[in-house]
């Protein structure tokens, strides 16, 4: 798919301002600065339904330019314009242009790094299995309602929400050393907002699949998947309102890999983005990353990659540099930072080169993709079905076999990622659940969700087991400095983690 | 011909185009950042955009309706963005409502000398991160992040009904963090003096310092809770004002149902008021009509603890049969308040035995809007004790917000330079076993 150096033209919409593209590379060079050039195109699609209703359907088509030039001493400065016409790009250039010569002259920071990338040339177009026009946006709008009204069928205590969206994000970058980048981000995401309420008692839970296209809602297998997960979704809801609350406490636990991806994601891949190391657990005073301090049990490793079909999908950064698998934590050691172009020198690390961007008016910045936990040799569940048929049961039943559940010592599993929040400086974080079990010798007992808080570097030295294979599609959005981007991961079906005093279990 | 003209008349002109709404705001900025002690590198260099952002809402001759989204290049592409808002035609009449001329009361929100920091002294605004450096040395942080920006807008809605509103704002915001642990962050329609932003920084640097000391740790029980304006704001915003939109309340996934708003129910206590004035003079979040083109004015929301109305746009409007109302914008147009006593900070102060005044917040996103209950940590809290700020605890906290704002216990108390209150109430805390900062 990664055709370096091809002169394929598959067809992407802002191929037409290629000349465009040319032409602000000549008038950067005539002015003797370097330009990144990114042009970005977002088309969306989106059909909401609530409670059997067309709630909206909404489309969008935007475009733009980013310029980010650099002086010769890499002093450097950003303009973007919505205007795609030579005129208000020159604009856009020369106040670029002008204000890095003032960042120059005012001493501000310098960057000389983007003059030591090799240029390349590339096109990455992945496979869909259905074109953004496969469907109109009626025929979307009766799959979603036929989903929803599922969702609404399996249980009459029920309020739902379904939404489905379509991205078809087109990216080129164009640099001052001849390189020219272009890709397509394709994305596609259905999520199920269910409710369940009672007297006063009012639960909600949600559940989503993504993919590229419109597989998730026409192919039987994954509309199986996205079924299977709101059912889950929708018998929780309804369970909560009879649940009691918790005590608070350490406890041993069990989390499911959505909640894993959030531990990833929130605790540890946020503290390894190489721009912010000076204020990071993960760096030093110097902003250099602690490359080869041990943080984790040996078994387990940190991966962030992006990956093709995924929603967080990535091939190149929008400085036009191949994005590279991070091995973040190597068998518990630091090894990789999430480092990009212009923070790897300073992070002593190499490039990843880990930058995104939500938009073209706004600088990249190093960010996840899809970030995972390995454990090795992971432990074995009793049934061997997929994810969404996997019960608080088969997890307790696992933990028996592995001798993890023992007399007078609770487990408690967490399940479903309910969002989350950290602080990289001090490496605190807090994560919800949608439900919380009590897996004891004698059986299981559903509680109120609470929020597992703690320290990063705590929770990550608590890991002690896997259970089951990879599963790596839990997705979300990311937001940094302004601006959101989509991510992923996961991990092993299961993590095992000891009870440890730094990490906590909120409730009663 | 503005490029809105050209809009207009390019949808106007559509054969099935019965009626229409634009909505378009046309915006340009200046802005700068230092993070990690670097002003201005290649993440936070000297930024300027100028950008167009909008929507569309346009009813077909069929009667359905289709939405859509503009920006600065969407005339060149008009005839393919029609094309598949046609295609996304849909049921929903409520939404179909497009109105005339209306009478907005307007209010300067416009500063000049904004204007010319873009246009003509952007270098200006890195003295403001001058200032932020010698703050941040003076109160010992060593790592500095922070941003300053400003920016011009022009907001536009057009109907087909003849109504033709334009609104001319500029915004000025500065913020900063301290270390990575504590920092805060303001916004005004003019630039505000250096003495100001001395002040605030100062503020929070009262703050920072103690969070060096050490404060109690490995408690956990009933304790009196307080909740800095920013961090009170962001619960009320959560729980009060996310509970009171009008989808939510029609859909009945909200806390409070539409018999409640019928009722007047008593939702908080008696003494507490939850309003909206989009209409102060140059006030940063003040508008004079909203994205749909209705004319901003003051609205209770909740009135002495009682549920007055919702939050309507012009659909859920008309499907509860009622007005539509001004929403917030942003926490400088929402006016939370008692008719008790309010002290400041200062005089609250030596009244307290033992609290934890919490000035961070973690978690808020992932709690349960409509349940009321919180569980959330603190990780940036001050241990007080007999009228003095003993020093730095992590604290969890959780209880009922809907509870606390009933409660006879809670007390809301004025900090300098805040817009919003703070909030005393009492909840169970946790503060952690661990002693250092």
């Amino acid at each position: 798919m990664y055709e370096e150096g091809s002169n394929q033209m598959s067809n992407l919409h802002i191929d037409i301002y290629a000349g465009l593209l040319d032409r602000l590379l000549q008038k950067a060079a005539a002015a003797r600065v370097y330009l990144i050039a990114r042009l970005q195109r977002a088309e969306v699609r989106s059909v909401t339904v609530t409670n059997g209703k067309t709630e909206s359907i909404s489309t969008g088509l935007g475009q733009g330019l980013g310029l980010q030039v650099f002086t010769e001493s890499g002093h450097t400065a950003f303009a973007a314009t919505d205007i795609l016409t030579e005129g208000a790009a020159l604009t856009a250039l020369e106040t670029a242009v002008k204000s890095a010569r003032a960042a120059a002259g005012a001493g501000l920071e310098a960057n000389r790094a983007v003059f030591n990338v090799s240029p390349i040339s590339a096109r990455v177009i992945p496979p869909t299995r259905y074109a953004i026009d496969e469907l109109s946006l009626a025929e979307l709008q009766q799959q979603v309602e036929t989903i929803n009204r599922d969702v609404l069928a399996l249980n009459s205590e029920l309020k739902a929400r379904t939404s489905c969206t379509i991205e078809r994000e087109e990216w080129h970058i164009v640099r001052s050393d001849g390189a020219s980048v272009a890709y397509l981000l394709p994305r596609c995401y259905c999520y199920n907002v269910v409710t369940a309420r009672r007297d006063e008692q009012v639960h909600t839970v949600s559940s989503s699949l993504s993919g590229s296209s419109y597989e998730v809602v026409l192919d039987a297998e994954r509309r199986a998947v996205l079924l299977g997960r709101a059912r889950r979704a929708a018998d929780l809801a309804v369970a909560l309102l009879d649940a009691p609350d918790y005590p608070a406490g350490s406890y041993d636990l069990v989390l499911d890999y959505a909640l894993a991806k959030g531990l990833a994601h929130e605790a540890f891949g946020h503290a390894a983005e190489a721009d912010g190391l000076r204020s990071s657990i993960l760096g030093d005073d110097q902003g250099r990353f602690r490359t080869g301090a041990v943080v984790a049990a040996p078994i387990v490793s940190i991966i962030d990659e992006s990956i093709e079909g995924d929603h967080a999908y990535q091939p190149f950064s929008p400085n036009g540099v191949p994005r590279t698998r991070a091995t973040i934590i190597d068998h518990g050691v630091l090894r990789e930072a999430l480092a990009d172009v212009f923070s790897a020198d300073a992070a002593g690390v190499r490039v990843i080169d880990a930058a995104r961007a939500q938009s073209y008016a706004r600088p990249a910045v190093p960010r996840m993709t899809n970030i995972r936990i390995e454990v090795d040799d992971p432990l074995p569940l009793p049934r061997a079905v997929p994810f969404e048929e996997q019960t608080p049961e088969d997890v307790r039943q696992a933990l028996l076999t592995a001798g993890l559940l023992r007399e007078g010592r609770p487990v408690i599993y967490l399940s479903g990622y309910k969002g989350g929040q950290v602080n990289p400086a001090r490496g605190d974080f807090v994560f919800n659940c949608a439900a919380l079990y009590e897996l004891t010798t004698e059986g299981v007992r559903l509680f109120q969700p609470a929020i597992f808080s703690g320290r990063t570097l705590a929770a990550l030295k608590a890991i002690k087991a896997g259970f089951g294979p990879l599963q790596l599609d839990s997705m979300g959005f990311c937001g940094k400095m302004g601006q959101s981007v989509p991510s992923s991961g996961g991990s092993h079906f299961f993590l095992f983690l000891e009870a440890n005093p730094q990490v906590v279990i909120g409730g009663r | 011909m503005s490029y809105l003209d050209d809009l207009q008349a390019a949808i106007a002109a559509h054969p099935d185009v019965a009626d229409y709404r634009i909505t378009l705001n046309e915006r340009r900025g200046v802005s700068i950042g230092i993070k990690d002690n670097q002003v201005g590198n290649v993440y936070n260099p000297f930024t300027f955009s100028a950008v167009t952002s909008g929507s569309f809402l346009i009813q077909w001759r069929d009667g359905r309706l289709s939405r859509g989204s503009l920006d600065g290049s969407s005339l060149e592409q008009i005839g393919p963005i029609l094309e598949v808002a046609r295609q996304a035609a849909y049921e929903d009449p409520d939404a179909a409502v497009f109105l005339g001329p209306q009478r907005v009361t307007t209010v300067p929100l416009f500063s000049t000398e904004t204007a010319s920091l873009i246009d003509e002294r952007p270098g200006d605004l890195l003295h403001v991160i001058e200032l932020l450096q010698q703050q941040a040395r003076r109160i010992g942080s060593t790592i500095l992040s922070g941003s300053v920006g400003a920016s011009i807008s022009r907001r536009m809605v057009r109907t087909s009904r003849g109504l033709n509103l334009v609104e001319d704002t500029t915004s000025f915001g500065y913020s900063y963090y301290f270390d990575g642990i504590l920092g805060d962050g303001f916004l005004s329609r003019a630039p505000v003096s250096l003495e100001e932003i001395e002040q605030q920084t100062q503020r929070t640097g009262a703050f920072f310092a103690a969070l060096k000391r050490p404060g109690r740790s490995g408690m956990s029980g009933q304790l009196q809770l307080i909740l800095h304006p920013n961090v009170a704001y962001q619960l009320v915003d959560f729980f009060i004002l996310g509970n009171l939109q009008g989808s939510l309340v029609y859909h009945g996934q909200s806390a409070f149902s539409r018999a409640a708003f019928q009722e007047g129910q008593r939702v908080l206590r008696e003494d507490l008021t939850l309003a909206v004035d989009p209409l102060v003079q140059m006030g940063p979040g003040s508008y004079a009509f909203t994205g749909e083109g209705v004319p901003a004015a003051p609205a209770t929301y909740i009135g002495r603890g009682r549920l007055e109305q919702p939050i309507l746009d012009l659909k859920y409007a008309r499907k509860m049969g009622l007005p539509p109302s001004s929403p917030p914008s942003n926490a400088y147009t929402v006016n939370f308040f008692s008719q008790r006593h309010m002290p400041d900070w200062e005089e609250f102060l030596p009244q307290i035995d033992e609290a934890i005044l919490v000035l961070s917040l973690l978690g808020l996103n992932t709690q349960e809007r409509s349940s009321g209950m919180f569980s959330l940590t603190g990780p940036q809290a001050l241990y007080i004790r007999d009228g003095a700020v003993i020093g730095h605890s992590k604290a969890t906290f959780r209880g009922s917000f809907f509870e606390a704002l009933r409660s006879e216990e809670l007390q809301l108390i004025r900090f300098a330079g805040q817009h919003s209150p703070g909030l005393s109430m009492q909840a169970h805390v946790t503060l952690e076993q661990r002693d250092e900062v």
